[in-house]
């Protein structure tokens, strides 16, 4: 092939870049280097005229397309960009004067590319390979557009929106999304306190409602976060505010002592001048009422200045199940579907060592039938059962005693009865609020656990109260997230299909802490809970997104069984837990907001990207 | 394309049968009288150093040559620095395409003189007569042919970018030479579409060991030294006359070539200073008319010139043009010879040093 034909071969080639909306074309591969694809080595570099680098820049970790001279096209990502002088190109040193020539600065940028993935130029359409094919110099380098990029990393096109792509510190217009099978194996954020973590992933909740049909997404809250999801942005984002939200509030027995005037005044308000509280001796509708105030309590805590516009309250069995009210906050009228969340002592104990973790393996094995032996008949209520409890301790030498006749070690017993006394002390069980002080006019309003069947959209587990309680906390949520489970496998057992549940855990390590981290807590079952949610609850569609600012606080298992991790701002030895540690470059600076999500979902392994802004109300704001 | 063009220029030489005779070599420096006065002032003055003044446009050209029985190739290459949007322009490249002068047997140079794809080739001086074994020439004349067109070409360049400012070239502003007169007006037709456009040309001569304008009666008095004129040279006279360590300045002094011959008037007045920087010497001169439009600052540029010397003893600029010339020759000089080798066309033993002294540039060490 002539020299004059093989130029008009090259100017095809980077006609067809710019006819078919490639990108723009910047430079060459330069003739100078060895542009090298190979399988230890893929290294090809570019020279940019200094003119175009003034214009458009260059910068490490932006992606540039190749059409090549045997006909391929190529997306690749800068690895180091070099500048030189011409001094030192010329290898001049003054030996007196400091140079301060500023015409030396107009010498080509050097930009070394890693090539990442090829298609035929003529077969844009095709499925990208890894580079096969050899990059020749003086190959057209051009900026690539960003459905360009989007086709070469074939990122995905549906699934969770995380956020746009990231490259050379600059946010392109392309979406990265994590397909829903990946939910499915699950996610794990990891990031400092202000990375991000809780906008990214409050927005892919937000996501999941709006991109996957029937989807339930159930959101420990531990802040108040996710109860916000329902009032609009600043600025208008890429998704409105949900319309409706459901939260599970549980309804301790300090709740209900601290709030007691406070539901009495708001009760009797609502029963109009003539009556008060004492005045109704119906249980069902005490319970209504009850429910209606803790409603009012809950919305003016959460959304100062909201009110209620009206409110239905649905009980069964003469206990409060919810309270669906239409909130309207600042204008913004949504609906609050409230489920008071409570347990009954009776119904739940012989499952409590698989949500309480105080107790040891071996009276975890005993537990029922110690609590059977001990109370027998009197097993009603928790109050009864500590009563129990409390006099065979006294008693605990004793011949003839429970212990003596489980053959209980003095350590094993002491085990047991801080373990109950730690569950009395959670206020957790039979929950109810007595109307009258006379013993025999007492009215109760009773709460119980809603049905985790009836569980869809946005479910947000208020956990505020328990933020200087994390084994409260952790208990709470080893039995909602059991009975969701549950639930589920009701589902799958039926033969339907299962609806797709996210749960998203922010803070994770605070429920799921390493091994030995806290004195008090089983490991058992901390990693019950996260075998069962996370091997088993593949097949049944439930995802779970783990996030945590100190994934070395975090259970193995949890980084184990993550399939997809994002990681934001973090220190290096953050990013070596997760295997991310050749990202610190990346990420140890990194501005909030910017994510590398590294998945076997992506063919280029890791994406980084940049979250959306926080696309309904948020504290931060 | 230079490599495409080196491969069908292989072509042609593989077919040159008939051995050139040699050149004679060149005649003693063919100087013309002239006189030489110190300017008011002229004196030692040492450069104290100060702030980077200048953003000059610099030009260099370097030469190489590729020879065998049958064939020499006399490859140029003229840098530019400063020009415009890059830092170094090049001929062959942006500024200009003819780079090679050919000599070779008469009926090879013009067959390749017919060959549109060697437009690049010189085959004739500029007088017209071709560069084949009749040639009465010497290495150095086809040399000049070719590196003063192209460094004229390359300072038109400067003078159409316009803007004004300072034009150092590596050299004299222009050859003294009689026999050369074409190649002066080609030179001086340059320097004053330079002058037009607002520029002062500046040469910096590096080799001076040849030179002696410092001989002249007047200039030795001026520095008040006493040296046998008949072994004298400007190298030396700088080498008595100024301290040996430090940076030093000697000048300036006007050159005015004098006789009654009407082509004297070719040759305008010059101003020049001598530069000894720990007793390496080279020289810096500008047209008369120029050292009066810059006045005080005239001086300044000498001095910047020799506060800015490298680490080779030449001015920065210079240094920046003349590493660049000589990459850009190293590279022809490489490709030249591995089309020529393909063919099996025999070298000189000469050219293969020549060879290995571009593989050194090449790689820059």
């Amino acid at each position: 092939m002539s020299g004059f034909e093989l130029k008009q071969r090259v100017e095809a080639i980077r006609q067809k870049v710019e006819e078919r909306g490639l990108g723009e074309v910047l430079g060459r591969v330069s003739p100078g280097e060895v542009a090298s694809v190979g399988a230890d080595e893929r290294r090809v570099v570019i020279d940019v005229d200094f003119d175009t680098y003034l214009r458009v820049g260059a910068r490490i970790g932006e992606y540039l397309g190749v059409a090549t001279i045997l006909g391929s096209v190529m997306l690749g990502r800068v690895v180091e960009v070099r500048r030189r002088h011409v001094a030192h190109i010329a290898h001049i040193q003054t030996l007196y004067a400091t140079v301060e020539d500023l015409e030396g600065l107009k010498t080509p940028a050097q930009i070394v590319l890693e090539p990442l993935t090829e298609c035929p130029i003529d077969a844009l359409d095709c499925e990208p390979t890894p580079v096969y094919t050899p990059v020749d110099p003086l190959s057209v380098v051009f900026r690539p557009s960003p459905e360009f990029i989007a086709k070469m990393l074939g990122l995905p096109r549906e699934g969770i929106l995380l956020g746009r792509l990231y490259a050379g510190g600059f946010e392109l217009s392309v979406e990265v999304r994590l397909p829903e099978r990946a939910m499915y194996q699950h996610v794990l954020v990891v990031g400092t306190t202000g990375a991000g973590k809780t906008v990214l992933l409050k927005n892919m909740a937000l996501s999941a409602i709006y991109t996957v049909r029937n989807a339930t997404v159930l959101a420990l809250d531990l802040q108040g976060d996710y109860l916000l999801t329902v009032l609009p942005p600043e600025a208008p984002g890429v998704y409105q505010p949900l319309d409706q939200i459901t939260v599970l509030m549980p309804v301790t027995r300090h709740l209900i002592d601290r709030h007691r005037e406070n539901i009495q005044r708001i009760a009797t308000r609502n029963l109009g001048k003539e009556y008060t509280l004492l005045d109704v001796t119906d249980e069902r509708e005490t319970a209504e009422l009850v429910g209606r105030a803790l409603a009012e309590l809950f919305v003016e805590e959460t959304y100062p200045g909201a009110k209620i516009l009206d409110a239905e309250t649905k009980t069964e069995d003469k206990r409060l199940v919810e309270v669906v009210a239409k909130v309207d906050a600042g204008g913004r009228v949504f609906t609050l579907r409230l489920l008071p969340w409570a347990m009954r002592f009776r119904e739940v104990y012989p499952e409590i060592p698989r949500f309480f973790p105080f107790f040891s393996e071996r009276v975890s094995m005993l537990f029922r039938r110690l609590l059977e032996k001990l109370a027998g008949k009197d097993l009603q209520d928790i109050d009864a059962v500590m009563k129990m409890v409390e006099s065979e301790a006294a008693e605990d030498n004793k011949r003839g005693s429970v212990w003596k006749e489980l053959r209980l070690h003095k350590s094993q017993v002491d085990n047991f009865v801080r373990g109950m006394n730690m569950i009395y002390e959670t206020g957790l069980f039979d929950v109810s609020y007595a109307v009258a002080e006379n013993k025999s006019q007492r009215v109760f309003a009773a709460f119980r656990e809603p049905d985790y069947m009836e569980l869809e959209g946005l479910v947000a587990v208020d956990l505020r109260e328990f933020r200087e309680a994390p084994s409260v906390a952790s208990a709470v949520v080893y039995r909602v997230l059991s009975r969701l489970f549950e639930a589920r496998d009701e589902e799958l057992a039926r033969g339907a299909a299962p609806s797709p549940t996210f749960i998203f855990i922010d803070e994770a390590h605070y429920y799921f802490p390493q091994a030995g981290a806290r004195e008090d807590f089983n490991k058992e079952v901390v990693e019950t809970v996260v075998n069962k949610l996370t091997r088993l609850g593949r097949v049944r569609k439930m995802g779970v997104v783990f996030a945590t600012h100190s994934p070395a606080d975090l259970n193995d298992l949890v980084i184990q069984l993550t399939n997809t991790k994002i990681a934001m701002r973090s220190e290096p030895k953050v990013l070596e837990r997760v295997d991310m540690a050749e990202y610190a470059g990346e990420l140890a600076y990194a501005q909030s907001g910017v994510a590398v999500a590294k998945s076997f979902i992506y063919r280029s392994h890791a994406v980084a990207f940049k979250t959306l802004p926080p696309q309904t109300r948020h504290r931060g704001v | 394309m230079a490599v495409d063009g080196f491969r069908v220029l292989a072509e042609y030489l593989a077919s040159a049968k008939r051995a050139l005779k040699p050149l004679r070599t060149r005649e003693a420096e063919d100087s013309r009288p002239y006189a030489v006065r110190p300017l008011e002032g002229a004196l030692v003055r040492k450069v104290e150093g100060g702030a980077w003044r200048f953003a000059p446009v610099a030009v260099d050209g370097s030469t190489r040559k590729l020879a065998g029985p049958h064939f020499s190739a006399y490859v140029v290459g003229v840098a530019v620095y400063g020009l415009g949007e890059k830092a170094v322009d090049f001929i062959p490249g942006g500024l200009g395409r003819r780079f090679l002068a050919l000599r070779a047997p008469r009926e090879v140079l013009m067959q390749v003189e017919r060959d549109g794809r060697l437009d690049f080739l010189v085959v004739k001086r500029s007088d017209g007569a071709y560069l084949d074994e009749d040639c009465d020439c010497t290495d150095e004349d086809i040399f000049d042919e070719v590196r003063v067109s192209a460094e004229s070409e390359a300072l038109i360049r400067v003078a159409e970018r316009g803007g004004g400012g300072l034009a150092v070239v590596d050299g004299p502003i222009y050859f003294d030479h009689w026999a050369k007169t074409h190649l002066l007006k080609i030179r001086m037709t340059a320097v004053e579409r330079l002058r037009g456009a607002g520029f002062a040309a500046v040469g910096v001569v590096k080799r001076v060991d040849k030179s002696q304008k410092l001989c002249k009666r007047e200039a030795l008095d001026a520095f008040s030294v006493e040296v046998d004129r008949r072994y004298c040279n400007d190298a030396y006279v700088v080498s008595i006359a100024a301290p040996k360590s430090g940076i030093y300045l000697m000048g300036p002094f006007r050159l005015t070539y004098v006789g009654r011959d009407i082509r004297y008037y070719a040759f305008p007045d010059k101003v020049f200073w001598y530069v000894s920087v720990y007793g390496s010497v080279f020289r810096v001169e500008m047209l008369y008319d120029d050292f009066r439009r810059l006045g005080g600052e005239a001086e300044e540029v000498a001095a910047w010139l020799a506060w800015t010397v490298t680490s080779r003893w030449i001015p920065y600029v210079i240094d920046v043009v003349d590493a660049h010339a000589r990459r850009l020759t190293a590279n022809l000089l490489i490709a030249l010879r591995h089309a020529v080798k393909s063919r099996d066309i025999p070298l000189t033993y000469d050219s293969e040093l020549e060879f290995f002294d571009a593989l050194r540039d090449h790689v820059g060490v």
